[in-house]
Parts: C-alpha cells; sequence; structure tokens
C-alpha cells in the first residue's frame, strides 16, 4: 500500500490535468506553443548552420529531436477538451500552427539527411515563419 | 618534482571530472530558462562539495578507511543502513543517467538511436573498470574531461554581452516569464547535480585505492580547493552558453542537441568534434564512478574486501555488486525511458537525500579516532554546520516542489 502510494507521488508530476475553464485551457495552449516554439527555433537555427559549422549527424539528430518534442506537445493538447466556445477559438487558432511547425520540422529532417541544402535553407525560412506566428499567439494569449 | 607532478595530475583529474550528464542538463536547462540568475546555486554547490570532499578525502588518508566504513562503525548499523539505502538508489539512478547520457553522445555523433549503443556503452563501462587500474582509468577519462573546457571557449567566441552576464548572475530571482516554484525546483536541481552523493563516496575510496596517507593531505587539498572549483566554472560556462544562445530564442534544453548548440554555433565542426569527446570522457569517467561506488557503498556496509587495488578474485562481491548495478541500469535505460528525465529525477531525488550523505561526514570528520588531530577546524565546522541546515530544508522542500512545478513544466 505504501509502495503504491509512492509511486502515485513520482507518477502524479507527469500526468496533464484536463483544462477545467478557459482560461486554464488557455494556460495550456500557451504552455504548448512555448514548448513548440522551442523545437521550432531549434529546428531553424539548425537549418541555418553551414556544412562547416555542424556534422550532418548532429543536424539530423538535432532535428529529428525536435521535431519529437514537438509532436508530443502537440498530441497532449489536442487531447486536452475544450470546456467551452472559448476554448474552441483557441484550439482553432493554435492546432494548425501546430501541424504547420510539425510539417515544416519533418520537411527540414528530411532535407538534413538528404544532404539537400537547398531544401535545408527552405525549411529554416519557413520555420521562422512559424516561429513568428507562435510567437504572436503567445503574446495574444499569454 | 615527482609530488608536484602529482598533485598537478590531480587537479587536472578533478577538474576534467567534476561535470557529469547532470551538470551537464542541470545547467544547460537552468541557463536557457533563467540565464544566469541560478549562477549562485552553483557557487554554492561547489563550496559544499568542496567542503565535505576535503574531510571525506582527509578522514580516509588518516584513518586509512573509506567514509561508509567508518559511518558504520561511527553511527551504528541502523543510520548507515539507512544512508546506504538511500546513496545506492540514488546512484543506480545516477549510473543508469550517465549510461543512456553516453549512448546520447553517441547517437549524437552517428544518428544511430541511442538505444543502440546503452548496451555497448554498459559493457564498455564494465571492460574499462575490470581492466584498468584505478589511477589509469581515473586520470584517462578526467583528463580527457577537460576538452569540455572548449563549452569556455564557445562562449568567448560567442563575444557575449560579459556585463549582463555577471548583472544577470548577481541578481537571483526568477525572470519575468516564470514564477518562484520554478526558480526555486530548478536551484535545487542544481544543488543536487553539484553535491550528487557518489562523488564524496567515490573520492574517499579513490584516496584508500591509492593508498593515500597523512603525507597526501596536500594531495586531497589541491584536488578539492583547486579542481572542485574549476569544474564548477565549466558549469557556470555551460549555463552562459545557453543563456546567451537558447535563451533569447525561446529554447528550452530538453536533448543534449540543444545543449551542444551554443559550440556549434561558436566554433563549428572542431568544436563540436571536441565536445564530443569531452562529453563522452567525462560522462565514462561519472559512469567508472557511479558503478564503482555502487560495490564501494555495499562492501564497506557489509565489511566485504573491496575495491581495485587488490585482485578481483579477493573482491569478487564487490566486483559482483558492480556488474549487477551495470546490468540493471542497462535494463532500467532500456526501457525507453528518456535519459534527460532520467538524469533530472536523478539529480532532484540527490538533492532529497543530501543530508544523510553529509551528515555522518561531518560526525565522523570530528572524531579523533579517526582522524586524530586533524578534526574540523571550528570555521569548517560552522560553515559545515550551515551547510547541513540548508540542505536539511533543500531535502524537506524538494518533493513538494516536485510535485507543485510538475517537475519543473
Amino acid at each position: 500500500m505504501r509502495m503504491r502510494a509512492w509511486l502515485l507521488l513520482f507518477l502524479l508530476p507527469a500526468c496533464v490535468a484536463p483544462a477545467r475553464s478557459a482560461i486554464d485551457y488557455e494556460h495550456k495552449a500557451v504552455d504548448t506553443a512555448e514548448a513548440v516554439l522551442s523545437s521550432v527555433e531549434t529546428g531553424s537555427l539548425l537549418a541555418r548552420l553551414s556544412p562547416e559549422q555542424a556534422f550532418t549527424p548532429f543536424v539530423s539528430v538535432g532535428l529529428s529531436d525536435a521535431e519529437a518534442g514537438a509532436a508530443s506537445a502537440r498530441a497532449v493538447f489536442l487531447s486536452l477538451q475544450p470546456p467551452d466556445a472559448r476554448s474552441d477559438g483557441v484550439r482553432a487558432e493554435l492546432a494548425p500552427l501546430l501541424d504547420r511547425s510539425d510539417d515544416a520540422l519533418s520537411r527540414a529532417r528530411i532535407a538534413a539527411r538528404r544532404g539537400d541544402l537547398d531544401a535545408l535553407t527552405g525549411s529554416a525560412d519557413e520555420l521562422s515563419a512559424t516561429a513568428a506566428s507562435l510567437e504572436r499567439f503567445i503574446a495574444r494569449f499569454g | 618534482m615527482k609530488k608536484f607532478f602529482e598533485i598537478f595530475l590531480g587537479i587536472l583529474t578533478a577538474f576534467g571530472g567534476f561535470v557529469d550528464i547532470g551538470d551537464l542538463v542541470a545547467n544547460a536547462e537552468t541557463g536557457a530558462r533563467f540565464g544566469m540568475s541560478l549562477a549562485w546555486v552553483v557557487v554554492i554547490g561547489v563550496i559544499g562539495i568542496v567542503l565535505f570532499a576535503e574531510m571525506s578525502g582527509r578522514v580516509a588518508a588518516i584513518s586509512g578507511r573509506p567514509v561508509f566504513d567508518v559511518i558504520r562503525e561511527r553511527l551504528g548499523a541502523r543510520v548507515a543502513l539507512a544512508d546506504l539505502v538511500a546513496s545506492f538508489l540514488i546512484n543506480f539512478l545516477t549510473l543508469a543517467a550517465e549510461i543512456g547520457g553516453l549512448a546520447l553522445v553517441l547517437q549524437l555523433a552517428t544518428d544511430l538511436n541511442y538505444l543502440l549503443w546503452v548496451p555497448l556503452a554498459a559493457v564498455a563501462v564494465w571492460i574499462v573498470i575490470w581492466k584498468l587500474s584505478f589511477s589509469l582509468m581515473e586520470k584517462i577519462f578526467g583528463i580527457t574531461g577537460l576538452l569540455l573546457v572548449v563549452t569556455a571557449v564557445a562562449l568567448w567566441r560567442l563575444d557575449p554581452d560579459w556585463g549582463r552576464l555577471l548583472s544577470d548572475a548577481a541578481h537571483p530571482g526568477p525572470p519575468a516569464t516564470e514564477k518562484w516554484p520554478t526558480y526555486l525546483f530548478f536551484a535545487v536541481a542544481l544543488l543536487g547535480a553539484a553535491m550528487t552523493p557518489y562523488e564524496v563516496f567515490f573520492f574517499s575510496s579513490g584516496a584508500v585505492e591509492e593508498h593515500w596517507t597523512r603525507r597526501d593531505l596536500m594531495v586531497n587539498r589541491a584536488n578539492v580547493y583547486l579542481g572542485f572549483p574549476l569544474g564548477g566554472l565549466l558549469s557556470l560556462a555551460i549555463m552562459a552558453g545557453a543563456a546567451v544562445v537558447l535563451r533569447p530564442r525561446g529554447i528550452s534544453a530538453d536533448h543534449l542537441s540543444q545543449m551542444a548548440l551554443p559550440v556549434a554555433v561558436g566554433l563549428g565542426k572542431v568544436g563540436l568534434a571536441i565536445l564530443y569527446v569531452g562529453m563522452f570522457a567525462a560522462i565514462f569517467s561519472a559512469a567508472l564512478e557511479t558503478a564503482l561506488s555502487a560495490g564501494y557503498t555495499v562492501a564497506q556496509y557489509l565489511g566485504w574486501q573491496w575495491g581495485k587495488y587488490v585482485r578481483p578474485r579477493e573482491a569478487s562481491r564487490f566486483h559482483l555488486v558492480v556488474l549487477v548495478s551495470i546490468v540493471a541500469s542497462l535494463g532500467l535505460v532500456l526501457t525507453t525511458i528518456d535519459p534527460i528525465k532520467l538524469t533530472e529525477y536523478s539529480i532532484v531525488l540527490s538533492a532529497a537525500a543530501l543530508p544523510l550523505t553529509y551528515f555522518p561526514i561531518l560526525v565522523v570528520a570530528n572524531d579523533p579516532q579517526y582522524v586524530d588531530e586533524y578534526v574540523n577546524s571550528r570555521p569548517t565546522n560552522v560553515v559545515g554546520f550551515a551547510y547541513l541546515v540548508l540542505l536539511l530544508v533543500v531535502s524537506i522542500a524538494t518533493i513538494p516542489l516536485m510535485i507543485w512545478t510538475r517537475v519543473g513544466a
């Protein structure tokens, strides 16, 4: 019994509580946008590193990590139930940004693994634009 | 001349061996989120580890016995058992984190999934422990770990606003975007990373492995008074690099690849290559230390023959504990638990258990039965006691902070 209590104590912090109000939902949306922004900015920085600055495996692993981070944050947010109509609006605004981030990071990772520098540079621009949109979202709701 | 060279080598080994996966993660994460506003915790952590490592080295040099052995005799089997259980579990998590960290470095260099590297890293750790002499093992990896100086060189090349970094460091407190509980949680993590229990157990057992006597007290002081603070500077360089490159872009350091970005931006491929070798050596060194510490603590508590200074046949149970710890750590990492998350848990839980490790050392270092006339001076005791109070407060606050902040989320 005591063992179970300890286990619960350590697992509890890892759980994501449901959003009970519109404010709570907005907070979670901003947290998600910040987490995805971190991944997108990482991707942008990596995609802009010249071949003299970084080894291909480093860029590839970094982009893959960033992609996984963004995908995980996106999945958690989209699994949350929006509590009211106002929250539906927040979801409708953030979800496409999360999709865009995911796509842009995937494209950058594919370009890096193929050694396609032109495509990688294109991805860097796309990631920067997505980062700017995420920042605007954070500024509005944060 | 020989003594001078020995002292110099000892300082370099302590310097290069100071940083492990816990320091890498904690310093990069805090730099990325809080800039330099938590630098004061690194300073407190380094002073703490210097203070208590010196005591444990002194006890070992004078008594010819490692602290864990003495703790059981001086404080009794029950207190020592509580210390053993807490230290062993945290040490186990730390060992798993180090093995996972090694695999992550290899993944960065090769783009092969880290899980493929985990068994090889674990086998390599065991082979080195089995084959290499203690002194050689400690020096090779400790000194190669010095390559982490590349983080400081990269910081210099990034040409940061030094005044701003110093100003941030001089003004503790969370930035506007962060809350106090999260700030304090990361402070606890940094302290846990700097004062990880295995460091003192390994240090004092190492003193016995190398047959220190009271003539080596100078080596002990040089190692801890110079080597550890220099290692602390590396921690600050990692934090500053993250503060300069990651924080302005809103990048949090959740992956080893992000932690390496300041060096890639500052120094390019050459810097990255040096960083890979430095990280690998530093983490490998820590993996050896934690694996050996597992054997040291159990064998010393149970009164078994231990150490690499005797033939493996003579310390078979010690080597068995080391091997089982490595295999169990391997199993834990192979569950696909994120090694960075594992590191975060290991350093935070280290912080929770710090008084259990450091209180007995303070008691033993004041007992003339073990250290003759080399008992702690009054100022050392005042600072040591102040640290114990601090560590007790940290220990009580750790779990509530962990839950409140959802592990610093």
